[in-house]
């Protein structure tokens, strides 16, 4: 796959830097040059000193060719901007991944029609309330155009689904795709008749009006 | 006419002053509130902090009722995204935004919003200039 990377900050260095080196080809643009240096030493990338929400660079880069184009800047109006001008740019083949910095902006984000946003703030959020027992799932991703979100779940003790298998959860009524199940460091794809323990974490694909449904299932009926 | 001028940078200013001047109601927005400075003293509209990317701020400077909504702040994006919420949000008649990156300009006059590129404008008048004092 064919990535670019709009901004070298901490995110976008992260990015460059962990995702899985079998066959991806990765440029990053970094206005600041001297960052861009710094990110070209240490990662070998590909880096373009410049600002990646001017057209000129922006095609320089290849956009008319990338696959997955991701803008990581600490600006929501560029991060838009640049997704918006990717798409246009790369007649619609280049899908588009949107980091939002300030929850207040989500609306114009949405209003703009901007496929995938990450908002680092909710993921916190949702790390912290899992982490204080208040909620059982992580937003990974939301992909908003079809009004999905992708998510983590944590089957919690004293759940619906702690002692029940995926299929007796019947999620596919609410909406939802379990995606994978993890338990400790192993990944199970086949869970069908697997029976849920206290602990185990679900990746689901679940519709947004339905998120608090299903999430009910996995947390602790204390109520 | 009710107009919103979103930046008080030179041109944002000039804008400003000169709808106020022709009598219409003006509302500028600027981050800064030191940039309102630039304004006549006798300038009749009003004036107001805030980015308009927040619909608070868009909200607060009356953009249900806006006729127009010119975004000429010094930051291409900041401008291309206050034109598209005030027209997909708000149905503000008129939009329209400075450029200076002429591509962005290209791009986003393809996709319906009057943007005005100042590079090209500036560049094709000297170019004018040039092509009148060659020919003289």
């Amino acid at each position: 796959m064919f990535i670019i990377i709009a901004g070298g900050g901490k995110v976008g260095a992260a990015l460059a830097h962990d995702l899985p080196p079998g066959g991806h080809e990765i440029v990053l643009l970094e206005k600041d040059r001297r960052k861009a240096q710094d990110l070209e030493d240490d990662l070998g990338a590909s880096v373009i000193p410049q600002d990646a929400s001017e057209g000129r660079w922006l095609s320089t880069a290849g956009v008319a060719r990338a696959d997955l184009v991701i803008a990581v800047t600490g600006d929501d109006e560029d991060n838009l901007i640049i997704c918006q001008l990717a798409r246009a740019l790369s007649n619609g083949r280049a899908r588009t991944i949107a980091r939002l910095n300030n929850p207040k902006n989500q609306d114009a984000f949405r209003l703009l029609d901007i496929e995938a946003i990450v908002n680092a703030t909710d993921l916190v959020m949702s790390m912290i309330e899992r982490d204080l027992g208040a909620a059982s799932v992580v937003h990974l991703m939301r992909l908003r155009s079809a009004g999905l979100e992708l998510v983590e779940l944590t089957v919690a003790s004293e759940s619906a689904a702690a002692g029940a298998s995926v299929t007796d959860l019947r999620l596919e009524q609410l909406g939802a795709r379990v995606a994978v199940v993890l338990r400790g460091d192993v990944a199970l794809f086949t869970f069908t008749d697997l029976v849920l323990r206290s602990g185990d974490t679900v990746v689901a694909v679940v519709e947004i009006a339905n998120e608090s449904a299903v999430r009910s299932r996995f947390d602790a009926a204390y109520f | 006419m009710y107009a919103i001028v979103v930046g008080c940078g030179r041109a944002g200013a000039e804008i400003a002053a000169r709808l106020a001047a022709a009598g219409d109601s003006v509302v500028v927005i600027d981050r800064d509130s030191h940039a309102f400075q630039r304004l006549p003293d006798d300038f009749a509209g009003t004036t107001l902090v805030g980015t308009a990317i927040d619909l608070d701020v868009l909200e607060a400077a009356g953009v249900a009722r806006a006729d127009v909504l010119v975004a000429a702040t010094y930051g291409d994006n900041s401008n291309l995204t206050a034109v598209q919420v005030a027209r997909l949000k708000y149905d503000v008649p008129r939009v329209i935004a400075r450029v200076k990156d002429p591509v962005r300009a290209r791009v986003f006059a393809d996709r319906g919003i009057e943007t005005i590129c100042s590079t090209d404008i500036v560049a094709g008048a000297i170019m004018d200039r040039l092509a009148g004092s060659s020919a003289a």
